[in-house]
Order: structure tokens, then sequence, then C-alpha cells
């Protein structure tokens, strides 16, 4: 075989070749701005790019390390997370395990659970904020003037704890159809005979899950609890859009970038951020879930 | 005593009920937003709050079809293109990418797995600025382009580890007997890997899809001009305006939700008939 | 096989003519070719009717000017100061921008502005031209120039439905006491319905509205000396004022819709909202009704915002007169009043030979205003402003208004029950470093 035959033949070349574009396009799009903002988290910059930015050494670090703000938005931001995805995940296991099998209306059934998920955002906040309002709103109409169960309005938003709750559901009932899709995909690839084997073998329904079920879908379990964790915690319009009172990470960089334009700041909560997730991801990936490793 | 055929009827009434409250309890915010969108301003601000609307008016569905008002035909279009455009080509990269990894033994295998996965960590807000400098100065100002890329990136980290694991359930099997028949190795990845799982694919498709079709923050950053602009972004403005109005807001929510939902409805067909029916049976 | 190497980059070519052929519809940012010229005209009309609207101008004075082109680029107001930090970090800033004399400020400091151009616009129309309320709260902290040249205005007040007002026997409340007088006549909310309708959620609304009470008081951000006046005796009544009124109003975090809402839906008789309200009282019947009121405690406080039209520095000297003429063109008169009539009553003239000529009074869409168009012009030359302090601009509150600190200080005041003291020496100090 000539040199360059070899080359080509060779694996190593080939999947290169098969990730190259990726590669360049992630390295270019994500690697460069990866880059730019380690590089200004050392800075205080201007939102002018004419006007100098000053190098200030790790004192964005050390403000941000030393903002009370910063950790009680971390812990709202890692509670808030955990219960999102954790319901969210088992609630769309839950309607997956129960809407599979055949029944009228499926196609149209599984087509409007996934409403909440395809409507863009702003659309279903400002359905909430309607629903919520003290006049005219309908659920306050059902609390107060139908079940009696307030004297007036709750102030559904503004208290921290009903907030907090009120949030959560809302991103809950948004994100779960995710789960519920990825769910269903699996379970219809599940063989039938392996049920019929164990409904033979006497299992009731919740071995049957356990021996049958579970682990077909262990893998898409770990990759939807993981992805869903790591977009959950970077979030912003749905909290942010809702109430003032949830105080998540998303939020407070945002506001750090746009509203005080301290992107050297925002930066380095960034960084700071990312070692935080790794960690967290790695945690779970290792000790929580037991993958296998590759 | 209850024969099998009495328990089954039951079980299957108690199934009907139990599916109806769940999506009555799922669904309520849309009943709300179809009540809303058939009132009038007057009732929908008013009270007491009614479901089914006193008096029905399909006004705000002939405002929102009128051009003047809400060019819904050019949003729609720009919104498919990007989303469109970004799923293929992401899918397309997930392939090439997930058989890579999921297959290929090569020189920094792990290290780049990896990274393709840590890669995803950084949020999306701190990637606007440097990623607006670096498109614009390649010419990609105000375009869907663009946004296109912006998405790609966004989505492919998950796609090629959803593509991978799909991949990694394939025997190995199948691709060796492929070899023998003569396959090449594309061939092995287009002729077997692929149409044993193109209910994987059409999932990462989907998702891809959803993420560019939903997507407003590149959007309104990298889109300047009118005939580019996406749904979202003509949502925002029809939400954010303080001449906003209820039945309108609501009536658009619907409308453009509508084709999102006829083409999950399509790829689920897809996916029931390109199941693979087993390769290795027997 | 050969054959499908073929394919897969047949495929990938495809992609890539697919990109470059949609590609031609990317524009350079501005330019110039054989004389043309091209600038970006960024504005906040977003509704598709006024989008029209701005599209004629735009060809009026691509006819008059037939080597400038200009490009219109709508933007949401939720994304405005998102997309200006965007742009402006990668030194794209359109030619002309459209915004309010807050962000206008925010934009000098960051030195994005080309004031000397501004400068020479304002002098060839002729300051007189001008309301001088409106030209005084856009000069910079020096006086010397600039924020931008005043295109049209709102102004903001009590809102009051005078019908309401009447049947339970009330007239135009002047002072504080006859605001609180009525707001506690109407607050029922048993029966949906309120004294008042404030907005309280942490958001620049809830500022502004407070503004015009600590205003009416004689209380302002800065001295004239440039010092950090929130903590005072001054504020603390505005704010505790302004805490007693928000007990009659919709309980919780209430922000534009909410306002709007009950004072449309007539479940309050007086409300803080700009002059777009006015367009959903005619569309429920009741514009005749409708007056507007300026409370009144030591001064009288008309608070407004002044939209201009900026030109800024990151741009070529050729776009730059292009820039300057595209101004100059948007406030000659007719052209003034075809961008007013956009928002009929919403939008105020910021220029005397707009606001007296028949033409733009007795246009069929103004007309149901009419009555409210002398308290809205004396309005006008009250103007007073956080920010600015006996005809001093401190560019510094375009920062503080983006800040949030005040709207969150207030939030805390009005909705969690925070202690107000509390409050005014946290937000005293945070503007203190802000300011640094």
């Amino acid at each position: 075989m000539s040199k360059v035959k070899k080359f080509w033949e060779n694996q190593n070349t080939f999947a290169y070749l098969l990730l190259a574009p990726s590669i360049i396009l992630l390295v270019v799009l994500i690697g460069y701005p990866m880059v730019y903002n380690l590089i200004i988290s050392f800075q205080d910059v201007p939102v002018n790019p004419m006007m100098p930015s000053v190098f200030v050494g790790i004192s964005n670090y050390k403000d941000v390390l030393a903002d009370k703000e910063f950790y009680s938005s971390v812990a709202i931001t890692v509670g808030y997370t955990f219960v999102v995805v954790v319901l969210s995940t088992v609630l769309g296991l839950a309607a997956a395990c129960f809407l599979n099998r055949d029944f009228k209306g499926k196609k149209l059934v599984n087509a409007l659970i996934i409403l909440s998920y395809v409507v863009p955002s702003v659309c279903l906040i400002f359905c909430w904020r309607y629903m919520f309002n003290n006049i005219y709103g309908i659920i306050n109409y059902f609390v107060v003037h139908v079940f009696h169960l307030a004297d007036s309005a709750p102030l559904w938003f503004d208290n921290p704890s009903s907030a907090f709750i009120l949030v959560c559901l809302f991103n809950i009932w948004r994100c779960f159809p995710y789960a519920y899709m990825s769910f269903i995909a699996i379970m219809t690839s599940i063989d039938k005979s392996l049920y019929e084997a164990a409904e033979i073998d006497g299992a009731s329904k919740w071995e049957k899950f356990k021996a049958v079920t579970f682990p077909a879908i262990k893998p898409t379990m770990v990759t939807v609890v993981s992805l869903r964790m790591i977009w959950t915690f970077y979030i912003y319009a749905e909290v942010k859009l809702l109430t003032s009172q949830v105080d998540v990470l998303g939020v407070y960089l945002y506001d750090m970038a746009f509203a005080t334009h301290d992107f050297g700041k925002a930066a380095a909560i960034s960084l700071i951020l990312f070692v935080f997730i790794f960690a967290c991801v790695m945690l779970i990936r290792k000790v929580v879930l037991k993958t296998d490793e590759d | 005593m209850r024969t099998r055929k009495q328990k089954n009827m039951i079980n299957k009434v108690l199934f009907y009920v139990a599916l109806i409250l769940i999506l009555i309890a799922l669904l309520f915010p849309f009943i709300m937003m179809l009540s809303v969108s058939l009132k009038s301003t007057a009732e929908t601000i008013g009270f007491p709050p009614t479901i089914i609307p006193r008096s029905f008016t399909i006004q705000h569905y002939k405002d929102i079809f009128n051009v003047q008002i809400f060019p819904f035909v050019r949003y729609l279009k720009n919104s498919l293109y990007i989303a469109l455009a970004t799923s293929v080509l992401v899918v397309f990269l997930g392939i090439l990418g997930g058989y890579a990894l999921a297959r290929l033994k090569f020189f920094g295998k792990s290290v780049i797995s990896e990274v393709f996965f840590f890669v995803y960590m950084f949020s999306g807000i701190l990637l606007i600025v440097p990623l607006y400098k670096l498109l614009a100065s390649i010419g990609l100002r105000n375009t869907e382009e663009a946004v296109i890329i912006c998405m790609i990136i966004q989505t492919l980290p998950t796609a090629i580890y959803m593509t991978r694991s799909f991949f990694e359930t394939i025997p190995v099997e199948l691709e060796e007997a492929g070899k023998v028949d003569g396959l090449s190795r594309w061939g092995v990845i287009f002729r077997i890997i692929v149409p044993l799982s193109i209910s994987g694919l059409i999932s990462v498709f989907v998702y891809a899809f959803m993420i560019a079709w939903n997507d407003v923050l590149f959007a309104s950053i990298f889109i300047d001009s009118t005939e580019n602009m996406t749904i979202t972004i003509g949502l925002n403005s029809l939400f954010n305006t303080p001449d906003y109005i209820w039945g309108r807001m609501m009536a658009a929510s619907l409308v453009t939700s509508l084709p999102i939902i006829i083409m999950y409805g399509i790829s689920q067909s897809l996916i029931k008939s390109g199941r693979a029916d087993g390769g290795v049976k027997g | 096989m050969k054959k499908k190497l073929v394919a897969s980059c047949l495929i990938l070519a495809m992609s890539a003519t697919l990109f470059a052929g949609c590609g031609n519809k990317s524009e350079e940012a501005g330019g110039e070719s054989d004389g043309q010229v091209t600038i970006q005209f960024m504005h906040q009309q977003v509704e598709e009717e006024r989008l029209s609207v701005v599209d004629q101008i735009i060809s009026e004075f691509e006819e008059a000017n037939p080597n400038v082109k200009v490009e219109s680029m709508p933007v949401n107001e939720d994304d405005f100061d998102q997309k200006i930090t965007t742009l402006a970090g990668s030194s794209e800033l359109p030619a002309v921008i459209e915004f309010s004399q807050d962000q206008a400020k925010t934009s000098v400091t960051n030195q994005l502005l080309d004031t000397a151009a501004m400068n020479e616009v304002i002098s060839t129309k002729g300051e007189d031209a001008f309301f001088e309320g409106a030209l005084d709260v856009v000069k910079t902290e020096d006086g010397a120039d600039y924020v931008g040249v005043p295109l049209c205005g709102w102004v903001q007040g009590i809102w009051c439905n005078t019908a309401m007002l009447e049947s339970k026997g009330f007239s135009l409340p002047e002072s504080w006491d006859d605001v609180r007088a009525i707001a506690e006549a109407f607050y029922d909310p048993a029966n949906q319905s309120y004294g008042i309708a404030l907005p309280t959620s942490d958001s620049a609304f809830t500022e502004q509205v407070f503004s015009q009470f600590a205003l009416s008081n004689g209380a302002n951000v800065f001295d004239a000396d440039g010092n950090v006046t929130i903590d005072t005796d001054a504020m603390k009544e505005a704010a505790e004022f302004y805490k007693e009124l928000a007990g009659y109003s919709m309980p919780g975090s209430t922000e534009v819709a909410d306002v709007k809402d009950a004072f449309v839906g007539q479940n309050a008789p007086m409300c803080m909202y700009s002059t777009y309200i006015l367009g959903g009282c005619q569309e429920a019947g009741f514009l005749e009704d409708v007056q507007l009121a300026l409370p009144t405690n030591t001064e009288s406080a008309a608070y407004g915002c002044v939209t201009v039209l900026s030109i800024s520095n990151q741009i070529s000297a050729e776009e730059s007169e292009a820039a300057k003429a595209f101004v100059s063109f948007m406030i000659e008169k007719e052209h003034n009043e075809e961008w007013i009539t956009m928002a009929p009553g919403g939008v105020q003239p910021v220029f005397a030979e707009v606001a007296e000529d028949t033409a733009y009074t007795e246009n069929e869409a103004i007309v149901p205003f009419a009555h409210l168009l002398e308290n809205v012009g004396e309005a006008f030359d009250n103007l007073k402003l956080f920010g600015s302090v006996d005809g001093k601009n401190f560019m510094a509150m375009g920062d503080i208004t983006n800040s949030g600190i005040i709207s969150k200080a207030l939030n805390n005041i009005l909705v969690q029950d925070a202690d107000i003291d509390a409050e005014l020496a946290t937000a005293q100090t945070s503007v203190e470093g802000l300011v640094k």
C-alpha cells in the first residue's frame, strides 16, 4: 500500500474527516468566545471598544466571590434546577409509562402534550400573567370567588416562596414534554416479548418496570437529566419575566452584562459557573448514575 | 364476579377519564388562550372572567393574517428556513461526528468527546458579543445564516451526544456484515447505520428544530431588517408594546404553534414507518 | 464506494451554495459605493402599522436625496439596550438611533455619539424652533452639547376618568391630598374597584412614575452640585406617600399591563401611565372623559420623556453627512407630523410650529384628543426629570436607571414591606458606588 493510501485508510484520518466540520465550527465559534471571556474576566471592559480596557487582575473574581448575592443566587439556582430536573424527568417518565399503549386519539394526545414545549416562552408567560391577574385572572376567580380559599387574591409572584414554587411549576410544565418524547421514543422500541416473559414469571407492574423498562431507558435518562440540568441552570427569561423574587444565576448574569454593563465581571461569573457545573456533572455521572466508562 | 371483559372495560374507562383530566390540567392555559383569542377586549379584562366567551369574535384572527398588522407568512418563512437549515445540518454533522465517536478509535478521542460535551456548559449570553464581532466581521451581519450558525453551535454538542448513544446501540456485527459485502466506510454509515437509527435521528432533528424555532435572543441581535425577521421576534413586538391587545397576542400564539405541531405529527408518522424491525434477531 | 464519497461531497457543495446564494441578503453595515451612501436607522416602532409609516418617510427622504439609502432597523423596546450594547461592542452602531433621552445619556457616557453632528443639526434648525423644556433636558452635563435631536415626546401624569370622579362628587385632583382622598373613596377590592392604578414592579416604569411624585415634592436623585440625594427627607416623604397610594392600588407587583387594563377596564378612576393609554380609552369608548392631572405637593411636576434622534460616532464621514441630512429631514414640519400621527395622542410634538399647525391639530386622528392638547402642551414646558437639576442634566442618570437600583428599592418598599429608611440608604450607597 502506498503511503498516501495508508493515510486515507487510517482510522485516525477518517475519524478526523468526519469530525472536522464540527470541530472547526465549535472551536472557532465557541472557543474564540470562551477565550475572549477568559481574557476580559481579568479586565474592566467598557461598552465602547474604542475606550481602553483596564487590566484589573483577579479583582472581578474577588468581587464576585465576595458577593453574598452571588452565593444566594447559586443556592436558589441549585435548588431550582434540582426540583425542575427531577420532577420534569419523573413526570415525563410517568406520562410515557401511562401512555405507552394503543388507544384512540393517541396521535392527537401526543401532539397536545408537547404544546407547552413547543410554544415560545413569551406566549406562555403572558398567558400565565393573564391568568393570575387580580382583577380578571381566572385563577384568582376560582381561589377567591368560587372556592373561597382566600379573602383576596394572594401575592402569587411576590411572595418568595410561592414565586419559587410557581416558577418551578412553570418550568416543569414547560420542560417535561422533552423528557416525555425521549422516553416514549425508547419505550416504543422495547421488545414486547420481554414484558410477556416477565409476566409469565409472575412479575408485578413495578417489577416489570424495574426489570425491563428501566434498564432500557437508563441511557436516555442520563442524557435527559444531564442536558436538562445544564439548560435549567442558565435559565433567564422564564424566571425574570414572571417574578423578581427568584434570583437565579441566569438573571444575575444577564443583569451584570446588560444592566450594569460590567462585562468583565459577567465573564468572571460565567467562568466560575463553568467550573462549578463541570464539577457537578462529573459528580452526577460518576457517582449518582454510575455510568459506565466509555 | 367481574368477567375479564368487564374488567378490561372498566380499566379502559378509567384510563380515558384519567387521560382527560390530565389533559385538562396540562392544557388549561391553552384553553384560556383560545378563549381570549375569541373574546373582545372588554370581556377579556372584565369581571367575572369567562372560559367560554359570552360573545365570539374572530376579529383577532383576521388581524393576525392581516399583513399590515402581522406579516405571518413572512415570519413563518424565515423561521422555517432557519429551523430547517439548522436541523438538516445538525443531523448531518451529528451523523458524522456521532459515528466517529461511537465506532472509531483514534488519537484524542476521549478528549474531543468530553470537550464537545463541556463546551456546552457555557452560558449563551456571554457568547453574544464576541460571536457578533466575529460573524459581523465576515460579513454576516443581518443575515439569517448568522442565526443558523449560532443555532448549530448551540445544538451540535447535544446532537452528537445523542447520535453517539443511538449508534452505540447498533450491533457491530451489522457493520462487519456490510464491510464483508463490499461497502466502503461511507457506505456503512449511510446504508446501514443511518437507516437503523432513523427514529433517533428524527429526535435529533426535532430537538434542533425546536431550539432554532424558539430562539429569540440570537435572532433579535443578528437580524436587523424586517424582511429577515422570525416569528419569535414578531411575537415579541406584539407582546411588548404599550398598545398591546390580549386577543391578538393569544391568537398569534396559537396560530404560530400550528406549524410545529404539524411537523411533529409528521415526524411521529415517519418514526413509526421507519422503525427497524430488528436486525440481528435469531 | 467512490459513489458515496462523491454523493457526500455533492451534498456539502450544495449546502455551501445554499449558503452563498442566500448570503446575498447580507448587507454591509452602511457603506459607500459609486457615490451611494447607505445608513441605518434604528428605531423602536416595531408595530407593523407603524413600520409602513416609517418606510413611507424613508422613501420620501430617499427621493429627495437620491444618493442616500436608509435601512430601517426596528428593535423591540425590551431588546433595545441589549442590541445597542452588542452593536457598540463590535463598532457596528447604526448611524441614526431613535431612543429616549435617558438612553441617549448612557450612550454619551460611553462615548458612542457624535455630539458635534447633533449640535449642527439643532443650530441649523434654530434652537427657538424647539419647546424650551424639551431642549433643556437633552443637553449634556456641561450644557455645551446635545445628547440627541428632539423628535417628539410623551408626557406622564395622572390620567383621570372624570365621569367616574364626578359620580362620587370629585373634580380633577390638584394636590397630594386630593389624590389621596379620591383613592380612598374608590378603594373597594371586593368589587374589583381600586382607588388608583399604579406600577409597583421592579421596572423602569415604576421608577418613572415614582419620580413624578418625588419631583413634585422637590426630591431628585442629585442636587445641583452633583451629590447623590436619595436618602433625604423629601425623598422619604415621597416614598411614604407612594406606598400609601399603592395601598389603594392593585396588590402585588403591578406593571404596564396591570395598570392599563385596570384603567381601561374602568376598575380605577385614576392611573399613572404615558399618553399611550389614550388609544385603549378610545377603544373602550370613554375618551371624552379622560383628563390629565399633574400632582403637586411643593412643586408641580410633569414627567415626560423626550424621544431623540442621535448620530453615532462609529460611522464614516460620508455616512455622517447622510445621517445629518436624514435627521434634519425628520424634524421638518411635514415629516415630523407624519411621525407623530403614527401614535395619535400617544406622542406629542416638541416643535411649536407643529403644535400650532392646523394641519396637525385638525387631523382626524388627532381631533379626539384635542381636549387634552392644552394640558399636555403645558406639561412639556414644566418637564422635570430625575437627574436633571436646575437645568443641569447628569449623564450618570442613564446608567442609574439602567442598573435598576432605584426600582428594586421601590419594589422592596412597596410590595415586600421593606423598611423605607433602610432601602433608601442602600440605594444611596449603591448609586454613589455606581457614579464613583
